[in-house]
């Protein structure tokens, strides 16, 4: 039973990801934000216009759309986007073809993977693990287990939305055996802005519940 | 014991009814054809003529809808309207900044103009790209989809209907309150332990939380609890709770900590049911660099009364640490502390004090790519009674990074504790006994038990990180202990895994289970499985 599940699970832990074919060099994927027929504003806020004899679809606001531009930079074709079609990201659409162009745009909150990397007081029982507790789990105590590297290093890869604030802290599977500061106080969640390749060191002093 | 129940109970309904009172805060109330939540990305996507009014009396409709949770601010997109009280404005698409009051409107002939949520004159202004930011979340499957989001800003979303399309095993509700709040004593607890418990929350905001946990609690079966969360930045939290309140042993529970100072704390837990209460109380604080906890605790008719400082670490040779730990404490026991000794009732009350020394060596760096880091900790307790304890605790620790995704662990770990009585008194507190095992079968080695035990064993772990959200761990241990027979004791060898997967963005899977290879007659231990968010 137990080599059967062993071997399940390393199936699905190891099983490579999907290859994707290249996108074409004029087809472009977003979100649409409004389009009227005439011209479409995809995520961002650019404004793009549509050639006369577009292959356009209608009712894709809020929706994944493949934009497909003329060699003018019109629109020749839109539609809604499959699930797991490539295309090349908006932010690569040529300034040349909008109408109206944003500034520092921003369209893509893309998950991008960074490491944190923990340190442990001498005193952490060595056979515990350690875990991670975000906000992103309503600060479930055991979210995510450290990976051991030694007896004082964790470590954990984290795939996490570039950009946004990430807050969390470091136990051993409960809130009564978080982390605590010098002083055996609670301190304030550590915060990463994540970026792709981020990596965060940081130390726990103590343990809420090793006192000795 | 009935006041300490009629305590606990009075703290539940008055946190409970602060909730209550607090939760009318909603920031907007957002409706549409579809409503998906994103856990990981703390955002909704709305589609399909999406309404929403604002607490401030704005209101706004769109054919789709944004809404980035973290940072309160919403982009609608296509036909977006925007009315407040006689004045109106709409555009294409909209991006409206609940923190700055900042109000932009795209047009796709006339370009942007801004405003404000008051909706006064507008001017023009070039197209800020970051402020209709409209990710592509559909394809990261949603947490929760919904008809309906009631958002108070920075706290919590409650969706209306929830139903959970990538949750296996979750049922649909009427209504499913999801915190995203900072706060991380959100995360405190007063309730035990349960082999499933699924919270559920009813109201709440910033500070607040009251939330029903439906639990299968082993000897109860499945049932409910109420939990209520008061927390205050870093600084205080308080979570009181009443577990099965439909039983006749109903517990009430509390775990509270205020932080009273930069280097001074309390804390106080608590639980009653109808036949026994008990509670403790906790000061800890830092003495210079040196660490203190004063702790007093109550257990129906017994009391416990503790101080303890531990010096701050010493650093010498090499890198090697070491701490001292003095304690000394009393406990109060109606009958005696020491039962077995010829006059208990002499020593009702018990002093003791502690001397302890811990020693910890750095990291070494050993030939092909290991370390080894080994720790020593002994202690002697002293009683006011011909008894004395001694501990000794090893421990030696040997890793190995085979590669970025994969490292092996191997601990050697050794304890002995001998609980020594002079006076003659030894065979009084151990007499032979000849013990039942859990397989019914007597073993009478377990009389060569005196008082002295011994602790060994080798775990060697390995962890496996293909990639980000999954790792598994496989764990082989071996124990070689005493007393330990038949089933008393750890299993002599145990081998174990946990598998954490996140087969969708929004949901994780933490699957566990181990072989005990016969031990007590007992082969397998029961699985373990979470659905994590």
């Amino acid at each position: 039973m137990i080599a059967r599940a062993l071997l399940l699970a390393l199936t699905v832990a190891a099983s490579p990801a999907p290859a994707a074919s290249p996108p074409p060099a004029n087809v472009f994927r977003s979100v649409a934000l409004a389009f009227d027929g005439k011209r479409l504003i995809v995520a961002g806020g650019g404004v793009l216009r549509a050639a006369p004899a577009c292959t356009c679809a209608s009712g894709v606001a809020g929706r994944a759309v493949m934009v497909t531009l003329g060699p003018d930079g019109a629109i020749v074709a839109l539609r809604r986007a499959l699930p797991g079609e490539a295309g090349r990201p908006a932010k690569d659409i040529p300034t040349t073809a909008y109408v109206f162009v944003p500034h520092a745009s921003d369209d893509d909150a893309q998950l991008v993977t960074v490491t944190i990397d923990v340190s442990v007081p001498n005193q952490t029982p060595p056979t515990d693990d350690v875990y991670l507790s975000s906000e992103r789990s309503g600060w479930n105590p055991a979210e995510i287990r450290l990976n051991r590297i030694d007896a004082l290093h964790f470590s954990a890869q984290l795939k996490l939305p570039a950009g946004v604030r990430f807050a969390y802290r470091i136990t051993r599977g409960s809130f009564s055996t978080g982390e605590r500061d010098t002083a055996f106080q609670l301190p304030p969640p550590h915060t990463i802005i994540p970026a792709a390749g981020g990596v965060q060191k940081i130390t726990v002093d103590n343990w809420a519940d090793i006192t000795n | 014991m009935r006041r300490l129940r009629a305590a606990a109970f009075a703290a539940c309904a008055f946190v409970a009814a602060l909730t209550v009172a607090a939760d009318a805060r909603v920031t907007y109330d957002l409706r549409a054809g579809g409503v998906s939540f994103f856990a990981d990305a703390v955002a909704l996507v709305a589609h399909d003529r999406v309404r929403i009014a604002f607490a401030n009396g704005l209101h706004a409709e769109a054919d789709a809808a944004y809404a980035d949770l973290t940072h309160n601010r919403i982009v609608l997109a296509g036909h977006a309207v925007l009315q407040a009280g006689s004045r109106r404005a709409s555009g294409d698409a909209a991006a409206v900044d609940l923190e700055s009051g900042r109000v932009d409107i795209l047009d796709a002939t006339e370009g942007a103009r801004e405003t404000t949520l008051a909706l006064g004159a507008a001017k023009a202004v070039p197209i800020a790209g970051d402020r209709f930011a409209f990710p592509e979340l559909e394809e990261r499957r949603a947490y929760i989809r919904a008809r309906r989001a009631e958002v108070t800003a920075h706290a919590n979303v409650r969706l209306l209907p929830a139903n959970f399309p990538n949750s296996p095993g979750a049922v649909p509700v009427p209504a499913y309150l999801y915190t995203y709040a900072a706060n991380p004593s959100f995360g405190a607890n007063s309730l035990g332990g349960a082999t499933f418990d699924q919270p559920y929350g009813i109201f709440g905001n910033t500070n607040q939380l009251l939330a029903a946990d439906f639990r299968y609690e082993s000897g109860i079966g499945p049932t409910v609890a109420l939990q209520d969360h008061l927390v205050d930045d870093d600084t205080a939290y308080l979570v009181t709770s009443i577990d099965s309140p439909q039983r006749a042993d109903r517990l009430f529970a509390l775990n509270g900590y205020e932080r009273l100072g930069p280097h001074l704390s309390q804390t106080i837990t608590a639980e009653a049911d109808h036949s026994f209460g008990d509670v403790a109380y906790s000061l800890t604080g830092a003495l210079g660099r040196a660490s203190s906890t004063l702790s007093i605790s109550i257990d129906g008719p017994d009391s416990y009364e503790d101080l303890s400082v531990r010096s701050p670490d010493a650093h010498f040779w090499h890198g090697w640490a070491a701490h001292v730990r003095a304690d000394y404490g009393l406990a109060t026991v109606p009958g005696g502390v020491f039962s077995a000794a010829p006059d208990p009732l002499a020593y009702e009350t018990a002093y003791h004090r502690i001397a302890e020394l811990y020693l910890a060596s750095p990291l070494f760096k050993l030939p092909l790519g290991t370390t080894l880091q080994t720790t020593y900790d002994y202690s002697r307790t002293w009683y006011n009674f011909p008894t004395r304890y001694d501990a000794f605790t090893g421990n030696a620790t040997l890793s190995k990074r085979l590669s970025k995704q994969l490292s092996m662990i191997v601990n050697y770990a050794a304890t002995y504790d001998y609980d020594i009585y002079f006076n003659g008194l030894q065979g009084r507190f151990y007499p032979p006994v000849t013990e039942i095992a859990p397989d019914g079968t007597p073993w009478p080695g377990y009389d060569a038990f005196s008082g002295a035990s011994e602790y060994r064993g080798v775990t060697a772990s390995a962890y496996y990180a293909p990639r980000p959200d999954t790792s598994l761990r496989l764990t082989l241990a071996t124990a070689n202990d005493f007393p330990q027979f038949h089933g008393y004791g750890r299993a002599p060898d145990f081998l174990s895994f946990d598998l954490r997967l996140r087969p969708l963005p929004n949901v994780g899977i933490d699957l566990g289970r181990g072989d005990q290879f016969g031990w007590g007659g007992q082969r397998y231990t029961e699985w373990t499985f979470a659905v994590l968010p």
